[in-house]
C-alpha cells in the first residue's frame, strides 16, 4: 500500500513528466514550411522572392540546420577572396564571418535577434553573391 | 522581452492525448504515408501537423534544448519524406516515426557533448491560466530535465516514449528491441530514480 509521502512523490513525477509544449515556436514552422517548399521540388520559392535580403532569409529558413547555413557563410568568405582575388580582409569579410559566428552559436534566440541587423550591412551586390554561394552549397 | 518564439513555447499542465480513435490514426497515417510516397505535399503537411508535438517533447525531454529538438524534429520529417516511398506498413506509423527519431538523437549525442539547456522563465506563458506559477513549473521543469539526464539512456528512453509516443506498451517494447517485462522494469526504475532525484534537490 502508497504511503502519502510515496503517493505525493508519484504523482509530482507524473505531473512533471505530462507538463508538455503544447505549441510549436513560430521559428519551427517557418522552417517546416520552407523545408516542404525545398523536398517538394518547389525552390524556385527562392527565386522568386523580391529582394536580395529576402532570398536569403527564404534560404537561411530552408536549411538543415543553422550550422549548415554557418559553415556555407564561412565558404563564402573564402570564395569571395578566389573571386575578387582580393588579398586584404574588406568590412564585407567581417560581416560574413560575423553572420557565421552568429549561426555557429546554434542559438536561435541570440540568432534571430542578431542575423536581421547583421544582413542589413550587407550590399544588394554582396547578397546575391552569398545567396548564389549557399544555394549551391546547400542544395 | 519576450519574443514571439518565447511566447509561442507554452508548457502545460496534463492533458489527455486527443480523443481521436487509435484505430483511425493509424489508418489515417498509413494512407498519409502513402500518400506522401506518391509527392503529396499536403499530406507531409498533415502528418506534421499531427506528429509535431509527441515528437518535439520527446526529442526536447531527450536531449534538454529547444533549438536542438527543433532541428532534430525537423530532421526527422525529412527523414520521413525521403523514406516515405519505402515505408510498409507492417509495424505502427508511430514506431516507425519514432525509431527515425531515435537514430537521429543517437547521431546527436555521439556528434554533441551531452549538455542541459534548460527551459527559461521565458518559455512559459505568464498570461497562461493553466500556468498557477511560472515560478514553480520552471524550477519542476529544470529539475526534471536535469533527472532525466541522470538516467541510463535504455531507462530514459522507455520513459519518454511511454509518455510522449502514443504507443501501446507492447509497441514500444518492440521498438526498443526489449521484453514487455523488461520495458515495465525499465520504466518503473526511471520512475523511481527520478522520484529520488526530485527528492534529493527538492
Amino acid at each position: 500500500m502508497n504511503t502519502p509521502d510515496k503517493q505525493s512523490g508519484d504523482d509530482r513525477i507524473e505531473s512533471a513528466l505530462k507538463r508538455e509544449i503544447t505549441h510549436t515556436s513560430a521559428s519551427l514552422e517557418r522552417r517546416f514550411e520552407a523545408m516542404h517548399l525545398r523536398l517538394t521540388r518547389d525552390i524556385d520559392g527562392i527565386a522568386e522572392q523580391p529582394q536580395p535580403r529576402q532570398k536569403l532569409w527564404f534560404l537561411s529558413q530552408s536549411v538543415r540546420t543553422w550550422s549548415a547555413l554557418a559553415a556555407s557563410l564561412a565558404l563564402v568568405v573564402g570564395l569571395w577572396h578566389f573571386n575578387t582575388e582580393r588579398q586584404d580582409v574588406s568590412p564585407h569579410d567581417l560581416h560574413i564571418l560575423e553572420g557565421s559566428k552568429i549561426l555557429q552559436n546554434e542559438d536561435l534566440l541570440t540568432l534571430n535577434q542578431s542575423l536581421e541587423p547583421t544582413l542589413e550591412l550587407f550590399d544588394d551586390e554582396l547578397l546575391e553573391f552569398l545567396i548564389a554561394v549557399s544555394y549551391e552549397n546547400i542544395y | 522581452m519576450h519574443t514571439s518564439r518565447q511566447r509561442a513555447l507554452k508548457m502545460s499542465p496534463p492533458e489527455p492525448h486527443s480523443s481521436t480513435s487509435k484505430d483511425s490514426d493509424l489508418i489515417d497515417d498509413d494512407h498519409t504515408m502513402l500518400a506522401i510516397a506518391m509527392g503529396d505535399g499536403v499530406a507531409f503537411r498533415a502528418l506534421f501537423d499531427r506528429w509535431k508535438l509527441p515528437l518535439l517533447n520527446f526529442i526536447y525531454r531527450s536531449i534538454g534544448s529547444h533549438a536542438d529538438a527543433e532541428d532534430l524534429t525537423l530532421m526527422v520529417f525529412e527523414q520521413v519524406w525521403k523514406s516515405a516511398p519505402h515505408y510498409r506498413a507492417e509495424g505502427t506509423f508511430s514506431a516507425w516515426l519514432f525509431a527515425i527519431a531515435r537514430g537521429k538523437l543517437k547521431h546527436e549525442w555521439r556528434r554533441r557533448q551531452r549538455r542541459i539547456q534548460p527551459g527559461t522563465l521565458e518559455d512559459i506563458d505568464p498570461a497562461d491560466p493553466k500556468a498557477s506559477s511560472s515560478q514553480a513549473i520552471l524550477e519542476e521543469e529544470e529539475l526534471l530535465l536535469a533527472g532525466l539526464q541522470t538516467l541510463p539512456e535504455s531507462q530514459r528512453e522507455a520513459l519518454l516514449m511511454s509518455v510522449h509516443s502514443k504507443m501501446e506498451s507492447r509497441e514500444i517494447a518492440e521498438t526498443l528491441g526489449v521484453s514487455s517485462n523488461h520495458l515495465y522494469v525499465l520504466i518503473h526504475r526511471a520512475r523511481e530514480q527520478l522520484k529520488q532525484f526530485f527528492e534529493k534537490h527538492s
